[in-house]
């Protein structure tokens, strides 16, 4: 079970590949259409969301110096092992729900968008058992992979300003404060309830080496560039059309058509979007296991299982909560019952307990 | 190492595998390279250009081999369906044009919807409008037509597209523009010409939709004229009335356009301002026969050719604002320069229009045929 425990694992450049690819996944998914707020009104919301998602990290971080540890869960675990194992559990089910949530969104996208296939079972399970064995390899092999995943995903945004670059027209972009700053702080609101990234940056500081604050806070720069990036291309390229399209990245990445100069890059982009869901899915699941670890000090294997048969069944009835499962107030607690909660805990208690 | 290895091999192994899974091989599916719709006595007639897969060895890329399906239906749906009892799953990945017929041309939203609604379609399929019957486009030549059908609209699309002679008409633009409020979509218009084999689909104008409704055609010049408000290269041939030669009018070469378009509201009406720069070059038997053209004779040649060029805008935008039409987006160019008077007129925006005032502003600079200036 050495992998579970508060080992170096990754080192923190590492760290900041898997916190920004792992986000890279959820903008993939973004479509004006689905959202409270327009397109250009989310693009502008954009820094004041790395704003707020810095905010956000801050009261852990107090807390992780003001106990001089870098372990979050470990620091409740030391002033209360009962408030721990109430700590690990919410982080758990935290990380199981986001864990579940990028499954069924790549399985949703696979077989509503590129199969049309009746039944999306076979390739949930296929991903679910896939992210599994990502887990049971450890968090270092993924971690790893993250680098390589980085340069195709970087190669596949410049093929994209590419393709978009002869359909782009400004006229599509609005004054994002047509009706006042109420949306664009919703907008901001929105943004930051996506980046379930923010609750493992905080949960997998114990693995890291190096500067991992730093680079937590290097990774939120660079994805809200990426994310304002594509935004940008989407809305300026496609104009209202994308908010028609269930997934108007894809739509963009089809765009060029046979001609372009890079020709259709869907086939490139599945690829890299299935790596996404990987290293995504396989981050919060190594996390979600973690958590069961510490709940149970119990062996590597049943910490995964455990914690990927949590996932699968979110996975799985995901589609009895309906419009509840994309809803951002649910992604918004879980995030923050992790970046505020536990830390809040954590000052609950004065200094004592024992080390889990 | 050895486990990044593992996993990556692992992974891409998963797209693959995806075709184990219980899904339509190739020979199943029906390949759809062209759709037409008609709508007439509340039934949809759907007409499909497939790619003839078993036609033999000769369609191994690239083939030229096709099949018509017809099908109908009291929805899209029901005539999807009924054209899907050949067999062979509908897939339209591949489908380059869509045509729909003059009669279905009110219905033309909820067409365009309902293929957007099925994710296979590609958001760059192009969309025009027939010219009486959308069938008869895709039947030209009985089915023997080379180009196919679908590959000679595109051809003929594409390149007056290239050439500003036509404004963008993919299924992403023209959706984006019918469903923004105060703007309107713009289709080309395509007919058969020439007799049985001899035929060919060629470009016959446009047809601008106010509030989704067909509005108005466009003759190919008026089309002509719309494509100059797109910025960036083309190459437009214009005839010069103005300045007579031995063989009629005076041709010019239009090769680039900077154009510039605003909106703003004076006493309550718009008033739409397009100011154009453009440049191009004139013919090679214009003039003194050498590539050394008379300054007076080309500065002569600029003012007529602008002033044409301002003329030919006028009558566009008029007649384009008599109907209440706004494809050049001036609405969206007001709401962006002018949020609060865009939102006390956007409700009665197309009815404002028919008022409207126009500022029209031509520049042409014109070059001897190889560029050289006067």
């Amino acid at each position: 079970m050495n992998s579970l425990r508060s080992q170096k694992l990754i080192d923190d450049r590492q760290l900041l590949m898997l916190l920004f690819l792992g986000r890279m996944f959820s903008m993939m998914t973004y479509s004006p259409g689905k959202e409270a707020v327009p397109g250009t009104v989310t693009l502008a919301a954009q820094p004041l969301a790395l704003l707020a998602e810095a905010a956000l990290l801050l009261p852990a971080f107090w807390v992780l110096r003001r106990c001089k540890q870098d372990d979050l869960l470990g620091a409740v675990y030391r002033k209360n092992r009962f408030a721990g194992h109430f700590c690990a559990v919410a982080a758990m089910l935290v990380c199981q729900l986001e864990s579940a949530r990028t499954i069924t969104v790549q399985t949703d996208f696979l077989t509503g968008t590129i199969y049309r296939l009746p039944n999306r079972m076979g390739l949930l399970l296929a991903l679910w058992a896939g992210i599994l064995y990502a887990v049971w390899l450890g968090l270092e092999s993924f971690a790893r992979l993250s680098m390589g995943v980085f340069v195709v995903f970087v190669f596949l945004e410049g093929a994209l300003a590419v393709q978009a670059l002869p359909h782009i027209d400004l006229i599509n972009l609005h004054n994002p404060l047509e009706q006042g700053f109420v949306p664009i702080l919703q907008g901001a609101a929105l943004s930051v309830g996506r980046c379930g990234e923010l609750a493992a940056a905080l949960l997998l500081i114990p693995a890291v080496r190096g500067k991992a604050i730093k680079q937590t806070a290097v990774s939120a720069l660079l994805w809200t560039l990426s994310t304002a990036f594509v935004s940008f291309l989407v809305l300026t390229a496609l104009g209202n059309f994308a908010a028609l399209r269930s997934f108007p990245v894809y739509a963009l990445a089809l765009a060029g058509g046979e001609g372009a100069v890079f020709g259709r890059l869907d086939a490139l982009m599945l690829l890299v979007w299935i790596f996404l869901a990987v290293i995504r899915g396989g981050m919060f699941q190594w996390l979600a296991a973690r958590c069961v670890f510490l709940i149970s000090g119990r062996g590597k294997a049943f910490c995964i299982a455990a914690s990927g048969a949590g996932s699968l069944l979110m996975a799985v009835f995901s589609h009895r909560l309906g419009q509840g499962w994309e809803s951002p107030l649910l992604w918004g607690i879980c995030l923050l019952s992790v970046a505020v909660g536990i830390p809040l805990l954590a000052t609950l208690f004065p200094h004592g307990g024992k080390k889990p | 190492m050895k486990k990044v290895l593992k996993l990556m091999i692992c992974f891409c192994l998963i797209i693959p595998c995806c075709g184990c899974l219980p899904t339509t091989q190739l020979e199943e599916r029906a390949i759809v390279q062209a759709a037409a719709v008609d709508y007439s006595e509340e039934e949809y007639r759907l007409t499909l250009q497939i790619f003839d897969a078993g036609s033999g060895a000769e369609n191994a890329g690239g083939s030229e081999a096709y099949l018509v399906w017809e099908s109908s239906g009291t929805t899209l749906t029901q005539a999807f369906a009924q054209a899907a009892q050949n067999g062979k799953e509908i897939y339209l990945g591949s489908c380059q044009i869509l045509a729909v017929g003059q009669g279905s041309r009110d219905q033309l939203l909820t067409i365009l919807e309902y293929f957007n609604s099925r994710p296979q379609t590609r958001a760059t399929m192009m969309v025009v409008c027939a010219d009486g019957s959308a069938a008869e486009l895709l039947k030209i030549a009985q089915g023997k037509c080379k180009p196919t059908p679908a590959d000679a609209a595109e051809q003929e699309l594409k390149l007056a597209e290239e050439n500003k002679r036509l404004l963008p008409c993919r299924l992403k633009d023209i959706l984006a523009a019918m469903e923004t409020e105060g703007r309107d979509g713009i289709l080309p218009l395509m007919a058969t010409t020439g007799q049985e084999e001899k035929a060919r689909l060629s470009l016959m104008g446009s047809v601008v939709f106010c509030g989704g409704v067909p509005a108005v055609e466009l003759t190919v010049q008026e089309t002509a004229v719309l494509g100059w408000s797109l910025w960036g290269q083309g190459n437009i041939l214009l005839n010069i009335d103005s300045v007579p030669t031995v063989q009629g009018s005076t041709p010019i070469l239009l090769e680039h356009f900077s154009p510039r378009l605003s909106a703003e509201l004076e006493d309550g009406l718009p008033c739409l301002n397009f100011t154009l720069k453009t440049k191009g070059r004139i013919s090679e038997g214009v003039g003194n026969g050498t590539d050394q053209p008379d300054p007076k004779q080309l500065a002569t040649l600029q003012t007529a050719a602008a002033a044409q060029m301002a003329a030919q805008l006028q009558d566009l935008l008029a007649k384009l604002c008599a109907v209440g039409s706004d494809p050049l987006r001036f609405g969206e160019r007001l709401q962006r320069s002018h949020p609060s008077e865009w939102n006390s007129t956007k409700e009665n925006w197309s009815d404002l229009l028919t008022q409207a005032k126009l500022n029209i502003t031509v520049q042409c600079e014109l070059t001897a045929f190889s560029g050289k200036k006067a």
